[in-house]
């Protein structure tokens, strides 16, 4: 499957042309919100700016959205690296999922001082990722398995692999409901307006895209996605490139989970995941670089918490949401891939 | 106790929709196209179903109306990811969450009428009936069951021994064959895609209506993937697709099942999954169609 072009290389003009699809998809997805909102008698401007004073309009709920906008943006990221390889990682909920059981199980078994705990913690929910990517990269690799079709099953694995263990072995005793015991106090991550996990991404998210801009690794990915049997050609070890970026996916994707569990919600449950992992594609296909995908996160989350503000002031569904969240994306890769666009949005850059 | 008739039936109950989306989902593949917006399209099935079972008074209108919302949002599919062509992949997963807050909406604002349950598909069992063993089963027997085993078989036909099920699967081995042969890829597509789109929101029409007879948000929660799932299981051959589907049905009613039977519910449901990894695994890949996932690009 051949990814389409990230181009990193943005001049003014491209920058410029890239923004402009953006705002003229986002415009567009709130013209049919707003449409809709009018279709059924309610009043559209009270509906757009109850969402955007939900997240502006106090302190609270602008941490709220960094909160929610830090697994997304490093699922994002889980989802950009191996994409610019041509391996489409549809995996990070399950990755996600999958860490914060490691975190929490650790956390509530062992007992360290905190300094070594939180730091082993995270890197056993990083593991947790990578072996959870494993199947699907060997299943890629060995047999040729669509890794679409096979990270979603181990998505599903993931999800029920958790259910299993928070009704069963890791149920808190003598809960009625399917959650695990809480992580204790000591364990969970400082906080300092939001918790350290929140800069620890930062940190990862910058790094990464510092690597994939200027570092040969970067360059062999590149190389990879835009033509795997050139890369060969030319000598590059494609396999070995391939597994370090796919697998470093898998541990991002765990790490978000680790970090949700350790600086959030202190435990896993039922239901206690959001779609971090899917709203992270959306945020990687928006944002198209590292840094683009932070930008693309907080304003997918903005979104969310502005809209429950929206359900409360004016009884529009919350769901509207989904449809500020995904249309803006369905119209931003039509434009990109509609010949004229391409045309304007990347003079020469294309085939 | 697994071959309890009433274990039988409820399993059979659970796969239908599941069979009546394979087999959807196995036309789309056939035909080059990695149909990952079937979760999305059933949901619409799934909604449009009860609109027209509820409004209608008629489950089988209701079946109808699944039937068209499908079609619709199968050649919506089609423009975006033949006619443009967009990647498939983030296509896909863009439209299952545009569907699930599309179609919330769309039941919050009909939902006054949507609170009763819908009309009854089944087949009441009379009185005298339900004194033979074997007669009471065949009526048991879910009728959009009966419907998926003759989509099934109508499906198998076409795509295996007709003119028109080569040129499709032709179309999903090697586009590049297909354009030689003079083949309009695109409106094979196309039209793969509006059949895989139909019988995915009928697949939907058929949880809803056919089943649960209710919708609430985001009903399908993952069926369209396992209609997926079962596809790979079954290696793109309908009849171990169908078994797929039946193998997740049985999941799924053992789930259901699990204070009688013992043992976790959240195992039986993640069992049918790694069973489908491991027939990944273990199976020869060159069967696929060489084509799925591509996006189709004239030369």
């Amino acid at each position: 499957m051949k990814a389409p072009q990230i181009s990193m290389r943005l001049d003014g003009f491209q920058l410029f042309s890239n923004i402009g699809i953006f705002g003229v998809s986002l415009l567009a997805a709130m013209l049919l919100v707003a449409g809709l909102v009018e279709l059924v008698g309610g009043n559209a401007w009270a509906a757009l700016s109850a969402i955007v004073s939900g997240v502006v309009g106090s302190r609270q709920a602008i941490v709220e959205t960094v909160l929610d906008a830090t697994p997304t943006a490093l699922c994002g990221l889980a989802f950009l690296i191996p994409f610019k390889a041509g391996f489409f990682n549809i995996g990070a909920q399950g990755h996600l999922q999958l860490g914060a059981l490691a975190a929490v199980f650790v956390t509530t078994t062992l007992s360290l001082p905190a300094p070594l705990m939180i730091p082993l913690a995270l890197i056993v929910s990083a593991l947790a990722g990578v072996l959870l990517m494993a199947p699907a990269l060997l299943l890629k690799a060995k047999r040729g398995a669509n890794e679409v079709t096979t990270t979603v099953m181990l998505n599903f694995v993931a999800i029920e692999f958790v259910l299993v263990m928070v009704t069963g072995p890791m149920q808190q005793p003598d809960s009625f409901f399917a959650e695990s015991n809480l992580i204790p106090s000591d364990y969970r991550l400082p906080v300092m307006v939001v918790h350290v996990g929140v800069f620890l991404a930062v940190a990862i998210i910058v790094a990464a895209g510092w690597i994939l801009k200027r570092t040969v690794f970067g360059f062999r990915l590149d190389a990879l996605g835009g033509n795997p049997s050139a890369a060969e050609a030319l000598g590059m070890r494609t396999g070995a490139t391939l597994t370090k970026a796919v697998l470093v996916a898998g541990a991002i994707g765990g790490i978000a989970g680790g970090m949700q569990a350790l600086g959030v919600v202190f435990q896993v449950a039922e239901h206690w995941a959001k779609p971090w992992g899917f709203l992270g594609i959306l945020a990687a296909l928006m944002g198209r670089n590292p840094v683009g995908v932070i930008f693309a996160a907080l304003l997918l989350s903005g979104l969310e918490i502005g809209g429950r503000n929206m359900q409360a002031m004016t009884g529009m569904p919350a769901s509207l949401v989904f449809l500020l969240q995904s249309v803006p994306v369905l119209l931003l890769l039509a434009m990109r891939s509609t010949h004229l666009f391409k045309m304007i949005s990347f003079p020469g850059a294309n085939r | 106790m697994i071959f309890d008739p009433e274990f039988l039936l409820s399993a059979l109950r659970v796969a239908t929709p599941l069979m009546i989306v394979a087999i959807g989902v196995l036309v789309a593949e056939r035909s080059g196209v990695l149909f990952l917006g079937v979760e999305g399209v059933m949901l619409c099935g799934a909604l449009f179903g009860i609109l027209g079972a509820v409004y209608s008074g008629d489950p089988w209108i209701g079946v109808a109306c699944g039937l068209a919302a499908g079609v619709v949002a199968g050649l919506v599919t089609a423009a975006l990811v033949v006619w443009i062509p967009t990647d498939q992949v983030v296509m896909g997963l863009a439209m299952n969450i545009a569907a699930i807050g599309a179609t919330s909406f769309v039941f919050r604002m009909a939902s006054g009428d949507l609170q009763q349950m819908s009309p009854s598909i089944d087949w009441s069992v009379p009185s005298w009936a339900s004194d033979v063993p074997g007669f009471a089963f065949l009526l048991g027997i879910p009728p959009l069951a009966w419907v998926a085993f003759i989509i099934y078989i109508v499906v198998w036909y076409v795509l295996f021994h007709s003119a028109p099920g080569l040129l499709l699967r032709s179309v999903g081995q090697s586009v590049k064959a297909a354009n030689s042969a003079g083949l309009n890829v695109p409106w094979v597509r196309t039209v793969a895609l509006a059949i895989a789109g139909g019988l995915a929101g009928v697949g939907g029409a058929a949880l809803t209506v056919g089943w649960v007879r209710s919708f609430s948000d985001d009903i399908t929660a993952g069926r369209g993937f396992i209609a997926l799932a079962a596809v790979y299981f079954g290696r793109w051959y309908p009849r171990w697709t169908l078994l797929g589907c039946l193998l997740f049905g049985v999941g799924e009613a053992l789930a259901l099942r699990s204070q009688a039977f013992g043992g976790n519910p959240h195992l039986y449901l993640m069992i049918p999954y790694v069973l489908t990894i491991c027939v990944l695994a273990f199976s020869q890949s060159g069967r696929a169609p060489r084509e799925v996932g591509k996006p189709y690009e004239k030369h």
